[in-house]
């Protein structure tokens, strides 16, 4: 039993009051010496049943009145079945509101949150202003995702939900402000997790009446899996008297551009080494847009020599790129373009790109995040014991003094993989092994390890290359760090033909800038022997050609293993086998291999909005308190939050933020869910301050602003009975909501119970009857009396 | 207050004496007056004959009866005689309520001395007997006007305390009355019922013509009362605490039948019968009962 009002269930204990009464009378009595006691006890004796039975009756009667005058006023809100059979079923209007960022679309001068929000406000008033038990629950599409994904068996309703079950008070201001504080999130969002959310309610409330209001602005994206959200809708109106209500508050817009992407190439981030970095530009409106400026910026976090900034939009030095300009992107294209950017020092860099504003901006930024490292180690482990492979290494990442492409040569023989342990391995973003004829099982079991954590291997063939222990050792059905099962050195001299480049670069990124030249770069490689491979092991998952060459055999193959990455050529670099290795194009091959293979050991450069931010460092060193700041809101500064970093683990030091509804407060909520850069810096051993940074963009499909048609929708969810409104019809008209509340109902049992206890008490003679005593007066002297 | 103040009322001695008691039957009297006498004594007015038996005073034989038919009569004649009257009063307990000075005691000797005074001004016999379960005073049968002093303060002096036993009571009053007369009964029938009716046709098999004055509170008869009461019984130990609102109705009706059959004893042993309340005018109640004796002694 429940209600609204807890505090009054203390009047419960009126129901003693008629009791107390009832002993007070007792005690209170008059004495009175009587005569005609016989006719007393006579009238006793023959009504005491009857007066007992009444008494009670009057008492319980009494009591049960009281009680439900409290139950009345305490507002019961859980009622049984029964209570429907007396017209007293209460409506429970539940709010789903979606504030994906699409909702701040500023469409006709108007944002279509504010629409929605307006709609929301109208809807109340009407309900407000109808007879009748209302209960209220507003949930955000935001919270309920958050919530589901926190805990995806059984998420609570109420961490998610604003309101739940809040009787709606006859003038709902209050309640409207708690709504009208809200506002979009930069989330890409769906109606699934909400009504997954609040459906259990809905079943447990079989004796009200249910009506769901979705108040979206129907993009397409949101409802574009109609399938799963008809089987969200229908699972919901399996229960009897369940409404569905769709309040349309968007409208169609005139175009959107968003910004897909920002991200580094896979390249070698080193201090001081030129590095791409790609964006991509969507254009979701239906006309061809021109002349769009793209600004950019490149933010150094240099180490040691950055102090956090709440004043600014970064802590670090700005520094702004020449803007790109795209002349033109057509209706639903998406346009790549790369910028160079050089940091010159290690540390965590940042490159802010913005689009011009338009109606969405919330996905007119991107940001991304890159590790610049001092340099990449690299080590190389030669077959040749003239280190005659390895020279064409050092030649191409150390060419001269003046030249700096950010990779650090270590040469070394097969007995270190063997000896090494997996830490010294682990410092390597890159491990070479150039035609080593033989492996230790130890140093191939480590070089296994290696990569699947991450690590990436470039292995190259030749004269030495044992074909048995190629297939039995490192193909390994399959299972081993090379690709591909070898079936024999094949001469290729004879099958050249005359003109026939000996490389065709593929799509893989790692030869793709050479792919888009004119005419092929790769036309004085000469390609002498080459390993060929069995067809079947070809199919190997994940596996991909990077370059092919004569009758279309594979000379360089990129395969996944673990987290890491392994290439191999298949041809060797001596000049018995090819010439690649004094082509210009090796020089290439190698830093693109180097910086393609060093990348997957990078930390990821972004992440979604609403990512849980988590640092490991592993110095035991560092201070227990960590400060995050946050991006800014619009025209204020950045938020600073002090948290505790897990130093539990005396090797490791951890700090994980993640969103806690319970404990955050709302401007935390709002922050954690900003899109931009998230600032964590820890101080370590030495008092020195160093930054990890952070990068959450918004999801690039929530600025399609495409809508889905109404008829399309209805048509798609049938047979779910569904209504659907116009968010500005709701403004100044209501709906009509028609049940009586248990409150009334129990009002009317008490005023029947009321004038039951009248009768009753009447009927206990317990009011004066008229006097009656006029015929023994008249016996008296009117008839004359004698005889 | 005096006693005569008290109980004889300045309207209701007025009235008295405009008024005249007369009997509705013969009665036993020893002065002569205007009522008849059963008694045949030195009378003009002849009655009848009787036949001789050896006893009779030779003076009264009709000696022209012996010697025309040869046979002793006794010659009788009608003589007037004067009223006997007895004021029973019921000093019981129960009698005692109501408020001080207006309980139903004092409205009974109210009534009683009216009656008293009247008889007495027809220079008629009155005498007085107050009692509860025993006989507590006794005024002798008097014609003196200054006997009616002697019986108000019989009423003055008695302390209603005792339970009621009408019947003994009144077998002991017919065995040591040795005449007829007018027996006036002032009680309220309270606490035994059986015992009281039992007592009246004591009194009227006795040859005694009856009158009785049934004397009821106000409360008892309209039982007014609406909270919560403890009743204490006055000639009992009963108690009963009630709402007397619930119980009012049963008490009424029980009331009501033992008043139906009183009234219905009285009738079937040709006894006079007045309800009469205490908030009655004594004045108003004797008008009453001698109108209405008037009547049943014409009819």
């Amino acid at each position: 039993m429940q209600f609204l009002f807890q505090p009054l269930t203390w009047g419960f204990l009126l129901v003693g009051v008629p009791i107390l009464i009832h002993l007070i009378n007792m005690l209170r009595h008059r004495r009175q010496r009587w005569a005609a006691m016989d006719f007393l006890l006579e009238s006793y004796r023959r009504n005491r049943r009857w007066v007992l039975l009444k008494q009670w009756l009057l008492l319980f009667a009494r009591m049960l009145a009281m009680a439900l005058l409290v139950t009345m006023l305490a507002k019961w809100v859980s009622a049984a079945k029964w209570l429907g059979w007396f017209g007293g079923q209460s409506t429970h209007h539940y709010i789903l509101l979606d504030d994906s960022y699409s909702m701040g679309d500023t469409e006709g001068g108007e944002i279509a949150y504010d629409r929605a929000l307006q709609a929301v406000s109208g809807l109340l008033r009407s309900i407000a202003g109808t007879p009748g038990q209302h209960y209220f629950t507003f949930l955000r599409w935001s919270r309920a995702s958050l919530v589901s994904q926190s805990s995806a068996e059984n998420a609570p309703l109420d961490a998610a939900a604003d309101m739940i079950a809040v009787s709606i008070p006859q003038d709902p201001a209050r309640l409207l402000d708690r709504v009208r504080v809200t506002s979009p999130t930069p989330l890409s969002l769906s109606p699934g997790a909400a009504i997954e959310l609040v459906s259990p309610l809905i079943a447990d409330s079989s004796d009200e009446q249910s009506i769901v209001y979705l108040v979206t602005d129907l993009r397409r994206n949101e409802f574009g899996d109609p399938q799963t959200l008809r089987n969200n809708l229908l699972n919901l109106t399996k229960n009897s008297g369940l409404e569905i209500q769709l309040i349309d508050c968007g409208k169609d817009s005139s175009g959107n551009l968003t910004l897909a992407s920002v991200e580094p190439e896979k390249e070698i981030w080193a201090a001081g080494v030129p590095l791409m970095v790609r964006f991509q530009v969507r254009n979701h409106s239906a006309q061809v847009l021109r002349n769009l400026v793209v600004k950019l910026k490149a933010i150094t976090y240099a180490d040691g020599s950055v102090s956090p900034q709440i004043d600014r939009d970064y802590s670090g030095d700005i520094l702004e790129l020449p803007p790109i300009v795209i002349e033109q992107i057509a209706p639903g294209e998406t346009v790549t373009r790369q910028t160079q950017v050089v940091f010159g020092v290690p540390g965590r860099h940042v490159v802010e790109v913005a689009l011009p504003d338009d109606s969405v901006n919330t996905d007119n930024k991107r940001w991304c995040v890159i590790d610049i490292k001092p340099a990449q180690s690299v080590l190389v482990v030669d077959g040749e014991l003239d280190q005659s492979n390895a020279f064409y290494f050092e030649t191409v990442t150390n060419p001269d003094a003046r030249l700096r492409t950010g990779l650090v040569l270590e040469n070394a023989d097969a007995v270190f993989l063997r000896d090494a342990s997996a830490r010294e391995l682990a410092k390597y973003n890159v491990i070479v092994l150039l035609d080593v004829p033989r492996l230790e099982p130890t140093a191939i079991a480590k070089l296994e390890e290696y990569c699947r954590a991450g690590g990436g291997i470039f292995i190259t063939t030749g004269p030495n290359t044992n074909t048995d222990f190629v297939n039995d050792q490192l193909y390994r059905e399959g299972q081993g760090i090379f690709p591909l099962q070898i079936q024999a050195v094949d001469d290729l001299i004879s099958v050249s033909g005359i003109g026939q480049p000996h490389v065709i670069a593929t799509e893989h990124p790692i030869l793709a800038p050479l792919k888009q030249l004119s005419s092929s770069p790769f036309s004085l490689i000469n390609i002498r022997k080459i390993l060929s491979v069995e067809p079947a092991s070809l199919e190997r998952p994940g596996l991909q050609i990077v370059a092919t060459g004569i009758s279309n055999r594979p000379i360089l193959v990129d395969h996944p293993m673990g987290d890491g990455r392994v290439l191999t050529l298949l041809t060797g670099l001596r000049s018995e086998w090819s010439n690649w290795a004094q082509d210009p194009t090796f020089v290439v091959l190698i830093l693109r291999s180097l910086g393609y293979l060093s990348s997957f050991r990078h930390a990821t450069t972004s992440d979604t909005v609403g990512t849980s931010i988590e640092v490991v460092e592993t110095d035991s060193t560092i201070l227990p308190e960590a400060e995050i700041i946050l991006p800014a809101k619009l025209e204020s500064n950045r938020i600073r939050l002090l948290q505790n970093v897990d130093l539990s683990d005396p090797q490791v030091a951890r700090l994980n933020w993640r969103l806690d509804l319970a404990e955050m407060d709302r401007d935390s909520i709002e922050g954690f869910f900003r899109p931009g850069l998230f600032e964590v810096w820890l101080v370590d051993g030495r008092a020195k301050q160093f930054v990890h940074n952070f990068a959450h963009n918004v999801a690039a499909v929530e600025g399609n602003l495409e809508r889905v048609p109404l008829n399309e929708l209805v048509q798609s969810l049938q047979p779910v009975p569904i209504q659907i409104r116009s968010a500005d019809a709701l403004r100044n008209s209501g709906l009509n909501a028609q049940n009586a509340s248990h409150s009334t109902v129990v009002m009317a049992l008490l005023i029947m119970l009321l004038l039951a206890e009248q009768i009753l008490a009447y009927s206990a003679s317990f009011h004066p009857h008229t006097p009656v005593t006029q015929r023994h007066r008249s016996s008296v002297l009117g008839s004359g009396g004698m005889r | 207050m005096a006693a005569s103040k008290r109980y004889l009322p300045p309207e209701a001695v007025s009235r008295a004496q405009r008024l005249e008691l007369k009997a509705r039957q013969i009665v036993e009297g020893f002065l002569s007056g205007s009522h008849r006498s059963p008694y045949f004594g030195q009378s003009v007015e002849f009655v009848q004959h009787r036949q001789y038996v050896p006893g009779d005073d030779v003076r009264h034989v009709d000696w022209k009866v012996w010697a025309r038919q040869d046979r002793l009569v006794i010659k009788q004649y009608e003589e007037d005689t004067n009223l006997r009257c007895t004021l029973l009063v019921d000093s019981s307990a129960s009698m005692n309520y109501g408020a001080e000075q207006n309980s139903k005691f004092d409205y009974a000797a109210t009534l009683a001395a009216c009656m008293a005074l009247l008889i007495l001004k027809q220079q008629d016999a009155v005498a007085s007997i107050l009692f509860d379960n025993k006989i507590r005073s006794r005024v002798p049968m008097r014609t003196s006007q200054r006997h009616l002093a002697d019986i108000i303060a019989s009423f003055e002096n008695a302390r209603p305390a005792e339970k009621t036993n009408l019947d003994s009571i009144f077998k002991d009053i017919v065995q040591s009355s040795s005449r007829r007369g007018l027996m006036v009964l002032f009680s309220d029938l309270l606490g035994a019922e059986e015992s009281a009716l039992r007592g009246i046709s004591t009194l009227r098999k006795a040859g005694n013509d009856v009158m009785v004055i049934h004397v009821l509170h106000d409360d008892e008869l309209d039982f007014p009362f609406s909270d919560p009461t403890r009743f204490e019984g006055l000639e009992s130990l009963d108690h009963l605490t009630c709402n007397p609102r619930a119980l009012r109705e049963g008490y009424l009706e029980a009331l009501n039948r033992s008043l139906i059959r009183i009234r219905r004893t009285c009738a079937a042993s040709k006894c006079d019968y007045l309800l009469v309340r205490t908030s009655d005018a004594p004045d108003a109640v004797l008008s009453s009962l001698v109108a209405s004796r008037d009547h049943t002694t014409r009819r």
